[in-house]
């Protein structure tokens, strides 16, 4: 069975940075589990209470994606685009409908939706608002499943950094954002879910190398992923990158490369091809993007990657949406909030200079010096922030060809955490990193209670009334 | 181990108290439901720009607007008053603030990354909740022929945590009209504010150990 793994000598230049042979009981993960648990636990609670928070269908698209569900469950078939009309219960959430009374969301594959189909059958003797609180319950557990990849992911690459292993999967869990993509119904989280999963198998491939199970799993996740959003694919380029490597440390042929590429990338392809061809038949192209752009109010939007990049305003709102923009952007974080915000995160950020200058000064040395990451370290982050950057590529493609929004960027949310992680990791010795943890607990739970009890409930509810757009 | 381990209940325990004291009964200033937050009053596609808006409420003790105050003269300073009557005929005002500020504050093209609000706040109106109110803007003596206009407002109340919670907890199970939802619900944030702890204690002891701390008394 031909594999892609490192020869002898290269395994040397990936070797493992803190060994699980060498490792102490936290090195191993296994003392992970003491504080994972609650983590995970406290997440699920949480993403319990935002899906009984937010108000009914008054997420992002959440309208046309619970109907699809119900498409598909009620056994009306996929739908095309322009010809598929909500139903008339759907018509009191109009206004959180892009195109309405059109379904648009259609237009993308059903593997999210099929999977959904079990849930909305036994909700179905209920009322329509606690189907979609059912419904809501699966992305909580989607969300469940992307911090335990965030916990897993940081600990395969720094197993020895408590900073990393704890903060990352911190960071994922408590970003508001995410937890309220894993709150409402929408692919997207599922998405998420995947695209952590094939990150972290090519990590694993990174630095375990690639037998051939590797390929095929990485192959089955990317067709799953590809059968939930087209957008998958700006992550392929990220697993091509890793089997590359590996396969270059070994010093392989071209011909050895062909089927670990053939498993990891090409399987995925052909597996969703029925479903772009069936769109190239409908829409006159693999994705639908070009019946994207013809959307009321959100084609007219589109704009050149230039006018995106130079465009301050442009920048501030992705910022935003990022960090603070609920549900259609109807509930915001106040300016104040959104500027504490983002001070924090860019001072974090920041320290990813300061850490690389305390590691290159050359006053530096000895036991003041921060630990040099292995081979296998910086090609791993390295492979992450190729994936936040190829997100972020999606967002400004998204942008040419209708309203674009951050949240298109969060499938590399575990990039984007460990790079803000390495941040904080720039600004801390090494001494002072796990007293941090209990400090960035307090504060990220913090912000997600504020925010609960001065933004979003009071958007929804209250002694006079809330929710004052819905019907 | 043993004293690690207090210390990290301890720790816990500690962090829940305090999270649940300050979530209930902190005082702080809720955001009234409002589309994007605010109440616009700028008709941008027929440009009209006007001095006043309506807000409604959805809490009582209403005590404080931001207020997006456009003017064109950077270089002056405004004298500015702000009321706030109930909408309906006759009603006088109820709150009047009196407002000083240079026009850089207010400028018409504001920074993009620049908090286009000014903040006023006034004496707490106690039975807000449900209630439309009208803001409204004048310019004092020395403006009088400058343009000064309102594009939006935000509109906050004074409450505590403990409000926020229950009126989530009494329209949330109101409209379900199943009792057992709202102690569903209570029990869920009785399980965060539990859930909290228990994370606090366990990445407590993990960092203890991690920093290689030793508490036990010497054998």
């Amino acid at each position: 069975m031909p594999r892609i793994a490192p020869r002898p000598v290269a395994v040397s230049a990936i070797r493992r940075p803190h060994s699980r042979r060498e490792g102490t009981r936290e090195e191993s993960g296994r003392g992970d589990r003491a504080w994972l648990g609650p983590l995970l636990f406290l997440f699920a609670v949480k993403g319990v209470l935002l899906a009984a928070m937010v108000g009914p269908f008054t997420g992002h698209d959440e309208v046309d994606h619970f109907f699809y569900v119900a498409r598909l469950a009620e056994g009306n078939g996929l739908g095309v685009v322009g010809e598929v009309d909500l139903p008339p219960e759907a018509e009191p959430f109009a206004a959180y409908v892009a195109d309405y009374p059109t379904n648009a969301e259609v237009i993308h594959p059903p593997l999210y939706h099929a999977l959904l189909v079990p849930l909305y059958a036994i909700g179905s003797p209920a009322g329509i608002e606690d189907r979609l609180l059912l419904l809501r319950l699966f992305s909580v557990a989607a969300g469940v499943g992307v911090v335990w990849l965030a916990a897993s992911t940081a600990r395969l690459l720094f197993p020895g950094d408590v900073l990393f292993r704890v903060g990352v999967p911190l960071f994922v869990a408590f970003q508001p954002q995410l937890s309220f993509e894993a709150a409402i119904v929408n692919h997207d989280v599922l998405l998420i879910l995947l695209v952590s999963l094939v990150l972290h198998l090519t990590l694993g491939g990174l630095r375990d190398g690639f037998p051939a199970r590797r390929q095929w799993a990485i192959g089955l996740v990317g067709a799953a992923g590809l059968w939930t959003k087209a957008s998958f694919g700006l992550v392929l380029p990220v697993v091509g990158l890793g089997l590359l490597l590996v396969w270059w440390d070994g010093g392989g042929t071209w011909r050895e490369l062909i089927r670990p590429i053939g498993r990891a990338l090409g399987l995925p392809l052909l597996l969703v091809a029925p479903w772009f061809l069936r769109s190239w038949l409908l829409y006159g192209d693999p994705t639908g993007a070009a019946r994207l752009r013809l959307i009321p109010e959100y084609g007219d939007q589109a704009r050149s990657y230039g006018e995106m990049v130079s465009s301050a305003s442009f920048w501030r709102q992705l910022l935003e949406d990022f960090w603070g923009n609920f549900g259609w952007r109807q509930v915001p974080f106040d300016p104040d909030g959104f500027r504490a915000v983002w001070v924090v995160w860019l001072v974090a950020l920041a320290g990813i200079l300061v850490g690389a200058a305390r590691r290159g000064l050359p006053s530096n040395r000895g036991a003041r010096r921060p630990p040099q990451w292995t081979v296998f370290q910086r090609r791993g982050v390295g492979l992450l922030a190729l994936s936040v950057a190829l997100l972020c590529f999606g967002v400004l493609y998204v942008g040419t060809i209708q309203f674009t929004q951050a949240r298109f960027a969060f499938p590399a949310m575990i990039g984007f955490a460990t790079l803000t992680l390495l941040g904080v990791a720039g600004w801390l010795p090494v001494r002072a990193r796990p007293a941090a943890l209990p400090l960035l607990v307090v504060l990220l739970t913090g912000l997600n209670v504020v925010v609960a009890l001065r933004y979003l409930l009071p958007f929804y509810y209250g002694p006079g009334g809330g929710a004052a757009i819905l019907p | 181990m043993r004293t690690r381990g207090t210390i990290a209940v301890a720790v816990g325990s500690v962090a829940a108290l305090i999270l649940v004291g300050l979530a209930l009964l902190a005082p702080m200033e809720v955001r009234h439901s409002a589309p994007f937050g605010f109440a616009l009053t700028l008709d941008r596609e027929r440009g009209i720009a006007v001095r006043g808006g309506f807000v409604t409420p959805n809490y009582p003790g209403f005590n404080r607007v931001d207020l997006d105050l456009r003017a064109y003269h950077p270089e002056a300073d405004y004298d500015l008053a702000v009321f706030v009557r109930p909408d309906r005929p006759g009603a006088s005002d109820l709150r009047a603030v009196p407002l000083s500020l240079h026009g850089e504050r207010i400028r018409h093209d504001k920074a993009v990354f620049a908090d286009p609000f000014v903040t006023v706040r006034f004496p707490p109106i106690a039975e807000s909740a449900g209630s439309r109110y009208y803001v409204r803007v004048e310019v004092g003596p020395r403006n009088r022929d400058d343009v000064v206009s309102l594009w939006s407002i935000k509109s906050y109340s004074g409450a505590r945590g403990v409000d926020v919670l229950a009126a989530f907890l009494q329209t949330r199970s109101g409209e379900r009209a199943t009792p057992p939802a709202r102690a569903v619900l209570l029990g869920l944030f009785v399980l965060f504010a539990a859930a909290f702890g228990w994370l606090v204690a366990a990445v407590t002891g993990f960092a203890l150990r991690a920093s290689g701390r030793r508490f036990d008394p010497p054998r």
